[in-house]
């Protein structure tokens, strides 16, 4: 008796069947197994949008699988279009996904580490073939995401669906968008350039203004891993990003969206009667199967999203790269994150403690979670919510006043002579000088006399420099000049530039390279040219390359 | 349906098709990012340059009473290299020079007796710098060359060495140059001075008022010599290139192993002229 006998079935239905129909038979087991319950003609059947067969089979995947189950098997008609959800709930998780895809793969190029995360984002951009297209698919599926995410909370505000019974989606909701600010804001810091490290240090000095002190100062030491933000703070803030929050994102999705299948999606306002919650029972001449309705669409809208990424990604935007973090090096104009800009007007306000630690963790969240419970009215309907929705609406208005508060156009005091220079050559991007042709920022010729070519050009005569590059760099500078001379902030802080003269001194410092110095000089400034310490004098020295080319976006 | 599938279909072109665009054209962008960031680091290199070196460099590298000049031929066409015996390539030479700093006197340069020495500015050896920016500084320091870059650069120097064969014949020795070699090769940290490592070679440091030259010419026909050499040539050359040959009585110059505490590396560091050079400086020691 043979110990071993190789047995397969598909031989025997091979020899009754033959070839062919017995292999598109195993197949169409296979695919019936995979989808729980739908074979190859279903799933055919579900795409051309034939109407369902009697019993139909579109709603086993349903009860028998994993990945639909969590799915409802019909939504009501008015609730599974653009409008009224905007299907921004399913937009949040589309780029909560996307961010774990596109972020999975960067974290193959990624080291957290200060001495090399520099380092990875250049070889990122000019050594990892699709490396910049990835960090710019990873940037702006964030951003966006915070938009949408954002969006959603609002959208779900102003229908009032947060009422009851919805009150606890309401707060798990509220939970994933802190989520969310933060896993971008701790994004932030793994570049390990200088938008990164100041962005997130301004964030960690807020945690130092808790009181009292000593929990203050356990609380900033935890943020930045140490004293100074060094590599102990990146691993910390990198393990955030990639670890806890994405675990906690995963979990509250879990939740939320069991929550909104347990109650229904919410119907149109205005089309149920007041006071009623009619999402759980859907009449059945008013259902839209999942399959196939919902489900094309949601493809489509992955694919056409995915689609609309990677164009804007290529052509359009660029996630920026700043020099090096330098931690004695503070840029002027740095700025947290814009959907952070409004804590930061806040702290402008008065006491770090209460306006940077109390009222953003404690009073807003505690209000916002509580809203629910405070707007009590039965009905949804838009004419019958008038406090409901002005209190949403100036809530809109003053987080809109507050991040403008946050820039720095508001109240930071600052000298208006490096104001004019920074309008020239920012600190926080490349800006008009270093995106300027550099070959026609035009020298005198090099002689014995002048062997690096110096030549000056005041900006009050831009309209007489030799080349068209020269006269839009100078026409700006005059234009900042003039408003430096006088503006109501600079008569507040009295120290607008009074007989302010511009100079722009274009050198040829070695091959290829030109060393551009401004000189702003006020009050008949000081006789010598540039000296440290100099009184009614500012001068910033820039050097530019001929290839340097910061026209790529980075 | 139909037009989800169209629209689908599409995007899903569109897609492709830009990732196909990325794929023709990524060699390229790369090559511009990787070009253009070195062009960056130029211009940063020039600021820290002016922050921190052209105090003593001179302003445009041109030197002065503090600090040598780096704007110079001598930097670029290999000659520094090669009075120094620097195998690497100047860039390296230069990013040494600026982490490391010069804790002593370059031999280089001690004629011209700078007040100061080199600082450290690596942050790897405790200086100020990181890595990027000492990169930044040599790529500026390094840009000076291309003004220098229609002159027939020397060759960057390969020591051909002399070997251990004592016997080989080896070229005239100019005994100025020979001296200089023993400050740079770092022969007198050993052999003179108040810290006495090897056989002392100056006549009025050695116990028995005897200097290297005269060592060599009595030793080799001594009773207990163990080496080969013939000649008080042959009997310095020996000692340089084979240190434990014959290790000369006197205080205990050995190691645990019954080795000479002289390291074994001249063989292969020093060239025959170097060593021609040096054995006739020796022998005007008497």
């Amino acid at each position: 008796m043979a110990v071993f006998k190789f047995y397969a079935p598909i031989l025997d239905d091979i020899k009754s069947k033959g070839l062919i129909p017995a292999l598109l038979h195993k197949t169409n087991e296979a695919v019936e197994r995979f989808t729980a319950g739908l074979d190859i003609e279903d799933i055919r059947s579900v795409l051309r949008g034939d109407p369902p067969p009697r019993p139909n089979p579109r709603v086993k995947p349903h009860a028998d699988g994993f990945w639909f189950h969590m799915r409802p098997t019909y939504y009501h008609n008015l609730a599974h279009g653009l409008y009224p959800s905007f299907r921004l709930g399913w937009f949040s998780v589309y780029f909560f996904t996307f961010e774990i895809i596109t972020g999975l793969l960067l974290m193959v190029f990624y080291t957290p580490s200060p001495l090399v995360a520099y380092e990875n984002m250049l070889d990122l951009l000019g050594n990892v073939p699709f490396g910049r297209l990835l960090r710019d698919l990873h940037k702006l599926g964030a951003e966006l995401m915070v938009i949408v995410v954002l969006l959603h909370m609002l959208r779900t505000a102003i229908t009032g669906n947060y009422k009851k019974p919805r009150q606890f989606t309401w707060a798990t909701g509220f939970i994933l968008l802190i989520v969310t600010l933060l896993l971008s804001f701790s994004g932030y810091l793994l570049p390990w350039d200088q938008l990164s490290l100041w962005a997130v240090t301004i964030g960690a000095s807020m945690a130092e203004a808790v009181q009292p002190q000593v929990v203050g100062d356990i609380a900033n030491l935890i943020m930045r891993g140490g004293p100074q933000f060094n590599a102990g703070g990146l691993l910390r803030w990198y393990l955030l990003h990639v670890l806890l929050l994405p675990v906690v994102g995963v979990v509250f999705v879990g939740v939320h969206y069991y929550k909104v299948v347990i109650h229904g999606h919410s119907l149109p306002p205005e089309s149920e009667p007041v006071g009623e919650d009619t999402a759980k029972r859907v009449p059945t001449d008013q259902r839209t199967y999942f399959m196939p309705d919902v489900l094309t669409k949601e493809v489509l809208y992955t694919i056409l999203a995915t689609a609309l990424l990677v164009v804007a990604s290529i052509f359009f935007y660029h996630a920026p790269l700043e020099p090096h973090a330098d931690l004695l090096v503070t840029p002027l104009h740095t700025t947290s994150p814009w959907y952070f800009l409004w804590l930061q007007g806040m702290l402008k306000i008065g006491d770090k403690f209460i306006w940077g630690v109390v009222i953003p963790t404690i009073i807003l969240p505690g209000v916002l979670t509580l809203l629910p419970y405070l707007e009590v009215g039965p009905s949804r309907r838009y004419g019958d919510r008038r406090v409901g929705l002005t209190v949403i609406m100036l809530f809109m208005a003053v987080m809109a006043g507050l991040s403008f508060m946050g820039t720095p156009h508001y109240l930071v005091s600052s000298s208006p002579d490096q104001e004019v220079v920074a309008r020239l050559l920012p600190q926080t991007k490349p800006g008009p000088l270093r995106e300027s042709d550099w070959n026609e920022l035009d020298i005198a010729s090099i002689t014995a006399d002048n062997p690096t070519g110096r030549k000056a050009y005041l900006a009050s005569e831009w309209a007489s420099a030799p080349t068209e590059t020269l006269r839009e760099l100078l026409r700006v500078y005059d234009e900042e000049m003039e408003l430096a001379a006088d503006n109501p902030k600079c008569r507040a802080a009295e120290n607008c530039l009074k007989d302010g003269v511009g100079a722009m001194i274009i050198e040829l410092w070695q091959t290829d390279l030109k060393k551009i110095t401004f000189r702003v000089i006020w009050e008949g400034g000081p006789k010598d040219f540039c000296q440290p310490a100099a009184q009614h004098e500012f001068c910033q020295t820039a050097y530019l390359h001929r290839l340097s080319n910061y026209g790529q976006g980075e | 349906m139909t037009w989800r599938v169209i629209v689908g279909t599409l995007s899903l072109m569109l897609t492709m098709i830009t990732l196909g665009y990325v794929a023709v054209t990524e060699q390229d962008r790369m090559a511009n990012f990787t070009a253009s960031y070195e062009s960056r680091q130029v211009e940063a290199g020039a600021a820290i340059f002016e922050n921190n070196c052209a105090r003593c460099h001179g302003v445009e590298g041109q030197g002065g009473g503090r600090a040598p000049a780096l704007n110079t031929i001598e930097l670029f066409n290999g000659a520094r290299l090669k009075e120094i015996a620097w195998a690497g390539a100047t860039d390296d030479y230069v990013r040494a020079a600026i982490a490391g700093g010069r804790p002593r006197a370059s031999a280089s340069f001690a004629a011209n007796n700078y007040p100061e020495r080199m600082p450290t500015w690596g942050e790897d050896f405790g200086g100020p710098l990181r890595k990027d920016q000492v990169d930044s500084l040599v790529a500026f320091i390094m840009n000076w060359g291309v003004a220098y870059a229609n002159v027939t650069p020397e060759p960057v120097p390969t020591v051909v060495p002399v070997g251990t064969d004592i016997t080989v014949e080896l070229p005239a020795g100019n005994a100025e140059n020979g001296k200089k070699l023993t400050e740079k090769n770092g022969c007198t940290a050993c052999h003179t001075g108040a810290a006495l490592v090897g056989p002392a070679w100056l006549t009025a440091e050695a116990t028995d008022g005897k200097g290297v030259g005269t060592h060599a010419e009595e030793r080799y026909t001594d009773a207990g010599y163990t080496g080969k050499a013939t000649s008080p040539e042959q009997y310095l050359f020996e000692s340089i290139v084979q240190p434990s040959a014959f290790i000369a009585p006197g205080v205990d110059y050995t190691l645990p192993d019954g080795t000479s505490k002289m390291p074994a590396i001249y063989s292969t560091a020093l060239d025959a002229q170097n060593l021609a050079d040096i054995i006739a400086y020796l022998q005007t020691i008497k």
